[in-house]
């Protein structure tokens, strides 16, 4: 009786358990994000590591992501093309594709992860047709329409970065950026409006149709897979045919769940499930070289998980906290700090144009900060409406603008080339000006202070024409 | 139609419905939003009170179909036609899929990786490599639809 319970347990378990490219998945997302404690924090990790582009989507928003996105990098860099050509971010796709192509799906690709498991909630499913495979195209629409199209329009034209991706469609971002963001910082909730009804709306309908259609985000939209794809015929790794076993059954290509007509194709993800179906022994995995070499290769992957997640949570250094910690209180009713209704402590900058901006001078007056960068479409949008309000009133407001302190921009031909008369500062390494403000990880961010030096509002987000004026009400 | 095909159906349809109270949820809290914001320009259009009235509504939707999900794991109930082969689909021979010679694929691959390392390196001394550190380390808020 036990002996047959131990091997129906065995047998529950030797069909159940997770297969080599699960295992896989799995190490790819907590790598990723190895950044665990941000979840907790609801802080983005700002290390070093965040200048590498993984191969899979996984935005660099997300508390936990340790490096950055590369199709967000991608739009980043197509709007920027008039400043420099983003070679990097064209070396890393040229790397990963020749190399990977959409293996980098079916094995790296924390969003695939999520869809494979979000297909197994028992329900009816949708298998793959004619019509599906003609919906897969949508992708390279989309990759064409919002990734480079709308990226380089509003960069080089308008001077405005938009990532059009991002910003109106991805998924990914909304699930992992905006919810794993929000809970921790609820005054984010005040920023919220359009854009994300439209994203949230758009996530749950991508999540839905997971349930009943086989990876249907990465089918029909990501415009990652669709450049991964282009590459998939050259790439290193990934399933191979042997063209002389193969007798063109078709068993490999009917089984298989993604829109592919052949193995290897733009629409394989190298997943390999098609050998478990070939009779002719005609599909393999080939690694490039390194299939002798498995057991040395996990041992690198386990090292640079434990450092990667030592290093971000317990190594990295947070420069804000160091910035706090040089803080020297200032004399006044209200408690010293960034909140409203404390009192910011007297601060000084050097403007780019060589003045200075002090607080302490600023007494009487009402004063606003804004924290803003070069790269930020929205704070872009928002600074000329307060060029307008401390122009229309100079003698009752002081107003500074504090770029961050990571810039390859010259701040001021770019302030100068949008006709913006306003003092701007670009804050120090150790971020001095956003420290003392509770300056956040994301930007546009807007502080106001009365004429008593207490803050009454210390937002991050978008401010309108009507909000300023508001504000400058409420702080009179 | 047999217990198995109604339980998924009707495991399907409570997904869809979670879905669009999730959805109807997040769209009346933009609208009463905006309603607000049009009288008072601080007004927020998301807010804890506003998001927990319709939590309320959705998240015992969401529970059901939790529940009724690992109910059919549980039972073994599943599609089981999703693991057959699609009958109904254009397929293109194997063998029909590299008009390149083995040597010329293995040329490209070589070129492009060359030619991926050195775009890299440069990459690093344009400024490029930098711009992904600063966009990737201090987030537009906006750009990640936080907007």
């Amino acid at each position: 009786m036990v002996n047959h319970m131990t091997n129906e347990k065995t047998a529950w378990w030797g069909s159940r358990r997770p297969t080599k490219r699960r295992i896989i998945q799995l190490y790819s997302a907590l790598l990723y994000n190895a950044h665990i404690k941000g979840f907790a924090e609801g802080e983005i990790f700002t290390g070093s590591a965040k200048a590498v582009c993984v191969p899979g989507l996984n935005c660099y928003s997300c508390p936990g992501a340790a490096f950055a996105c590369p199709l967000g990098s991608l739009q980043n860099a197509l709007g920027s093309l008039n400043k420099h050509i983003g070679f990097y971010v064209l070396g890393i796709f040229l790397l990963y594709g020749m190399l990977l192509g959409r293996t980098v799906c079916g094995w790296l690709c924390p969003a695939g992860l999520l869809q494979e498991l979000v297909y197994k909630i028992p329900s009816p499913k949708i298998k793959k047709s004619n019509a599906t495979r003609k919906l897969s195209y949508l992708k390279y629409v989309l990759l064409a329409i919002f990734a480079v199209v709308i990226p380089v329009y509003y960069g080089i034209l308008k001077g405005i970065p938009v990532p059009g991706f991002c910003k109106y469609i991805c998924p990914v971002g909304t699930l992992e950026g905006a919810m794993g963001l929000i809970p921790t910082n609820t005054a984010w909730l005040s920023m919220l409006g359009p854009i994300f009804t439209g994203k949230f709306v758009i996530m749950v309908a991508a999540i839905l149709a997971c349930i009943f259609s086989y990876r249907s985000f990465c089918r029909f939209l990501c415009p990652l897979g669709a450049i991964y794809g282009m590459f998939n015929s050259l790439s290193i790794i990934g399933v191979k045919v042997d063209y002389g076993r193969c007798n063109s059954c078709g068993a490999c290509i009917r089984n298989c769940k993604m829109d592919v007509k052949r193995v290897g194709d733009h629409e394989c993800i190298h997943c390999g499930q098609c050998r478990g179906f070939c009779h002719q022994d005609a599909i393999r995995f080939q690694l490039g070289g390194l299939e002798n070499r498995k057991k040395a290769l996990a041992g690198v992957a386990i090292v640079l998980l434990v450092c990667m997640l030592a290093w971000t949570n317990f190594l990295s250094p947070s420069a804000k906290e160091k910035a706090l910690q040089t803080l020297e209180p200032t004399e006044s009713d209200a408690p010293v700090g960034f909140h409203v209704g404390e009192r910011l402590p007297d601060f000084a900058v050097t403007c780019i144009d060589g003045s200075t901006f002090d607080l302490a001078d600023t007494k009487g007056k009402v004063v606003f900060i804004n924290l803003w960068a070069t790269y930020c479409g929205p704070c872009v949008k928002e600074l000329p409406l307060f060029d307008k309000l401390y122009h229309e009133n100079e003698d009752d407001i002081a107003m500074i603008a504090v770029h961050a302190n990571l810039t390859t921009e010259d701040v001021l031909a770019y302030v100068r080339e949008k006709g913006w008369d306003i003092p701007f500062a670009i804050d120090d390494s150790d971020e001095t000006v956003f420290g003392i403000v509770n300056g956040s990880l994301a930007l546009p961010q807007t502080i106001v202070l009365n004429r008593k030096g207490e803050v009454i509002y210390n937002q991050v987000g978008s401010v309108t024409e009507e909000a300023l004026e508001a504000l400058y009400e409420q702080a009179k | 139609m047999d217990k198995k095909r109604a339980a998924l159906i009707v495991q399907s349809v409570l997904w869809v419905m979670t879905a669009t109270v999730f959805i109807a949820s997040v769209v009346s809290i933009y609208m009463s939003g905006m309603s607000l914001k049009a009288e008072d320009p601080m007004a927020d259009i998301y807010s804890i009170e506003a998001i927990g009235q319709r939590a309320v509504i959705v998240l015992p939707f969401l529970g059901i179909c939790i529940a009724n999900s690992v109910l059919l794991v549980v039972l073994g109930m599943k599609d089981e036609n999703a693991d057959k082969a699609a009958l109904h689909v254009d397929i293109t021979k194997n063998t029909e899929g590299s008009p390149w010679p083995a040597d010329k694929i293995r040329t490209a691959r070589m070129a492009g990786i060359a030619l991926a390392v050195i775009c890299i390196i440069i990459g690093i001394f344009n400024g490029s490599m930098r711009d992904v550190f600063i966009k990737a380390s201090k987030i537009c808020t906006e750009c990640i639809g936080l907007g």
